[in-house]
């Protein structure tokens, strides 16, 4: 049983950075801002969440899955709150409404 | 390197090696490039990498202040610079640049000298680590606290963090000092809030709900400290992270600023140098132990904030 739960956590850790992987060759070859701030918060946010659920399997404790958890939606709250902000200051900035 | 520390070179773990080239890497991103915002960027990325190397060594104390003062506070003052302070190029920058490779080869050449150096003092250093934890034990009941690098910080090596404390507090005072206007970055604070731009009210909303949450994980870092990994200087850069966040989301703190910068910022020293003189010879009892530390993360948050704001208002 804790092979398996050590394999799915491996297995996700694995995932996720892939996905961050992913996440930073968009942002660094994508033409404009938006495209940029969609792979950052889609890409990123998904590769971290992988990423911290296989770090809480791998320490197998309820506390740390409930704090990483946490870490989890905070940083999806400060990563679409700031791409909502930056898009906002482009859109100011090209003269849309 | 001489022949005694090749096994020590060759037993190196591979994950440590791909570590120290990505260190590497970045020091040559941060020095390389022309552009301030990619030299900010590569800071920033060194800061990141920094911070794991200190894991590795297994120094977690270290590894949180460099990765919330490191990484943290320099990311919001080299952010602000890149982007409020004037593009021109520096004069030599405007000049035909002729040889361009001495300037990375010499940098590389530097951090590699660095590096064999460092390693090498590290891998002797840790021959005489068991001596020096044995003493450590020994005499750990006089300081009052049960976890040894606070123990070490803040008795043993007492002088060392009065003195970076005392550097920190100088640096804000002389911050606060040349700032321009009335009187120096305090007055600035209200004056440049017509001048910012407009933010959406969801980041003030967000601000409002995740500045709880960060003052309390400032608070864990400083209690945590008497047994675990944390401390003044770790918890002080995360309650200033609070500060930046509150000020950017335009909440106003007109009086905190204006009224308990200053006592904030020399407090901490002052009760540190006052409870040493009168517990000359005693250990420190917890409670006064537990105020010092209380009043010296205080006095680091206002020291680091009074660098941030003076940014506002330059010199």
């Amino acid at each position: 049983m804790s092979g398996i739960i050590e394999l799915a956590g491996l297995a996700l850790v694995i995932g996720g950075a892939l996905f961050f992987t992913a996440g930073t060759l968009g942002l660094i070859r994508f033409p404009d801002l938006r495209s940029r701030l969609h792979a950052l918060t889609k890409a990123d946010n998904l590769g971290l969440g992988m990423l911290l659920a296989g770090i809480s399997l791998l320490l197998g404790s309820w506390t740390a899955a409930a704090v990483l958890g946490l870490t989890w939606i905070l940083a999806l709250g400060a990563a679409s709150i700031s791409a909502h902000v930056l898009s906002g200051i482009e859109a100011r900035q090209q003269g849309e409404p | 390197m001489t022949s005694p520390t090749e096994p020590a070179l060759a037993g190196i773990p591979i994950a440590d090696v791909i570590l120290g080239i990505g260190v590497l890497a970045s020091v040559l991103c941060t020095i390389a490039p022309r552009s301030r915002f990619a030299q900010s960027m590569g800071l920033l990325g060194l800061g990141v990498l920094t911070t794991l190397v200190w894991l590795r060594l297994d120094s977690v104390d270290v590894a949180l202040a460099e990765a919330s003062i490191g990484g943290g506070i320099l990311a919001a003052i080299l952010v602000w610079i890149s982007t409020k302070a004037p593009s021109n190029p520096s004069p030599d920058a405007a000049a035909p640049t002729r040889w361009t490779w001495v300037r990375p080869a010499v940098g590389t050449l530097c951090a590699v000298t660095l590096t064999v150096i460092l390693s090498s003092v590290w891998l002797r250093a840790e021959q005489a680590l068991p001596a020096w934890d044995a003493s450590l034990s020994r005499n750990m009941e006089a300081t009052g606290v049960e976890h040894e690098i606070t123990g070490v910080l803040l008795v043993f090596r007492f002088y060392d963090t009065l003195l970076e404390s005392a550097v920190l507090m100088l640096t804000g005072v002389a911050v606060l000092a040349l700032g321009r206007g009335d009187a120096g970055a305090r007055a600035g604070v209200d004056v440049s809030f017509a001048a910012r731009p407009p933010i959406p009210s969801t980041l003030q909303w967000f601000i409002r709900v995740i500045a709880p949450v960060l003052f309390l994980a400032g608070l864990w870092l400083l209690f945590a400290g008497s047994s675990d990994s944390g401390g003044a200087f770790q918890s002080g850069a995360v309650l200033c992270a609070v500060l930046i966040l509150l000020r950017s989301a335009h909440i106003p703190m007109v009086t905190l600023t204006r009224r308990w910068l200053v006592p904030l910022l020399v407090a901490g020293v002052l009760a540190f140098i006052l409870s040493a003189l009168t517990h000359l010879s005693a250990p420190f009892p917890f409670p006064v132990l537990l105020g010092v530390e209380v009043l010296l993360t205080l006095g680091i948050a206002a020291g680091l904030y009074a660098i941030y704001l003076s940014l506002e208002n330059p010199a």
